[in-house]
């Protein structure tokens, strides 16, 4: 499996990468990870011209925590993530997201704004940005722009990024609350048949307000605002939970393919919601307040 | 791989049915279409480019449309060959006039994919397909409110 001939480039900035990205247009393709790039351009199936690699810029891994926001690097890995205690402090949602995606070698080589850009509809980090209220902050020839996880996947392998802009950080505001990542994964590929990640605040018991991210059921990650308007104000056990996450496709077309129906997909939705509300409010339960 | 849906169009009946069956209009509605020649009566012979991220192929093929009665229906066979597998479909179109003067379209058929595309592409082909449907009558959709 060799790849069609391209060029490569790799710049020390990101200034010079986005030059780059303008003079070649469609023609070009980012790289941080190359787990998503990388096969489809083995197999042929993506054939750019131009491959701008970008690990040599400094800095755009680095995860740091700012004013009780985390910033994510757009190149740091996902076993980085997996092992960061900022991110543990902050948002451990994400920690136990990373842990879930691929194997070893995937998270060792592959990185999150990789994954983000790709808008994999069943990758991992989608739901779980969606749940903990992450903005991705893009640069191009105009300047810096962030743009809120739920306006940033747009369809099937479709983002808010435009094709001279680069993702360079993902901010999360630091949690108060709970958070957790239930998935099922097609176990060849590891990629989620259905993944939902929640973040639950509580207050004197009950739900005060949750946000839930799930994957891998429609063409796009998504927050099913019907559960989440459920949720608010119900009481964390079993049957309320459940209830509340009846709608969990509510206004969603749920895809098919040889793994799994569109209605096997619908149906893990609501339970794997359920679980990760349940265990998202669990944790709340026993992180200070 | 089953594809069904409905789409609305302004106008009646009779307009959406001519306006699907204008191969000016269809060539400027199928996403990615690079070429569009009639080659004999309901008969088109097609070149586009589709891309699902940073996979792109060109497709070369041909669409048939059969079972003409306007303007209630038709039928419509696609095949279409690339580098990277072979996609052949099916699917009978109704239209319906609704009671806000517009009209529905409903499509109901079948696809099939092979070759590569098949073997490493299976978990997004449903997803894939249902986006150039969607794609194309919401460009049909602006065409309609952009002519009248």
């Amino acid at each position: 499996m060799i790849p069609a001939r391209f060029d490569y480039a790799a710049p020390d900035t990101i200034d010079e990468a986005i030059e780059l990205l303008q003079r070649h247009g469609e023609d070009a393709k980012v790289l941080t990870g190359g787990h998503s790039l990388v096969p489809m351009m083995k197999l042929r199936l993506a054939r750019p011209g131009m491959v701008i690699d970008l690990r040599k810029i400094g800095g755009l891994r680095d995860i740091r925590r700012a004013n009780g926001t985390l910033e994510i690097g757009a190149a740091a890995t996902h076993a980085q993530v997996m092992d960061s205690q900022d991110v543990r402090d902050a948002c451990e949602l994400l920690c136990e997201t990373a842990g879930e995606i691929g194997d070893v070698q995937v998270r060792n080589a592959g990185t999150i704004g990789g994954s983000v850009v790709h808008a994999d509809p069943a990758a991992d980090w989608p739901a779980a940005l969606l749940a903990c209220g992450a903005t991705m902050v893009l640069r191009g020839p105009g300047g810096e722009r962030a743009v809120a996880a739920e306006d940033f996947f747009l369809g099937l392998m479709e983002s808010a990024a435009r094709p001279d802009e680069i993702l360079t950080t993902i901010r999360v505001p630091a949690s108060n609350g709970g958070g957790a990542y239930r998935k099922l994964a097609q176990s060849a590929s590891g990629f989620a048949l259905a993944g939902v990640a929640a973040s639950v605040i509580l207050d004197g018991g009950a739900i005060a307000s949750a946000r839930v991210g799930i994957t891998g059921v429609s063409d796009r990650a998504y927050r099913p605002q019907a559960v989440e308007t459920a949720l608010a104000g119900c009481a964390p056990d079993e049957q309320a939970v459940a209830d509340a996450c009846q709608n969990a496709t509510e206004g969603v077309e749920a895809l098919a393919d040889v793994h799994a129906s569109a209605r096997y997909r619908e149906n893990l939705a609501r339970v794997l919601t359920r679980r990760a509300v349940l265990a998202a409010a669990e944790r709340a339960r026993g992180s200070p307040a | 791989m089953k594809l069904s849906g409905t789409a609305e169009l302004s106008g009646s009946a009779a307009e959406a049915f001519d306006r699907l069956l204008d191969p000016a209009v269809l060539a400027r509605c199928i996403p990615g279409c690079e070429r569009l020649e009639e080659v004999g009566p309901g008969r088109y012979e097609v070149v586009l480019r589709a891309g699902v991220g940073p996979a792109k192929g060109r497709f070369a093929g041909t669409i048939v449309l059969s079972d003409i009665e306007r303007p209630s229906g038709y039928s419509i066979t696609v095949n279409g060959m690339s580098t990277v597998g072979h996609v052949q479909g099916g699917a009978r179109v109704r239209l319906e006039a609704t009671q806000e003067g517009t009209t529905a379209i409903h499509y109901e058929g079948e696809g099939r994919v092979s070759g590569l595309l098949a073997s490493v592409g299976a978990r997004l082909i449903d997803a894939a397909a249902k986006q150039v449907a969607r794609k194309f009558f919401e460009l049909l959709a602006e065409e309609a409110a952009s002519t009248g």
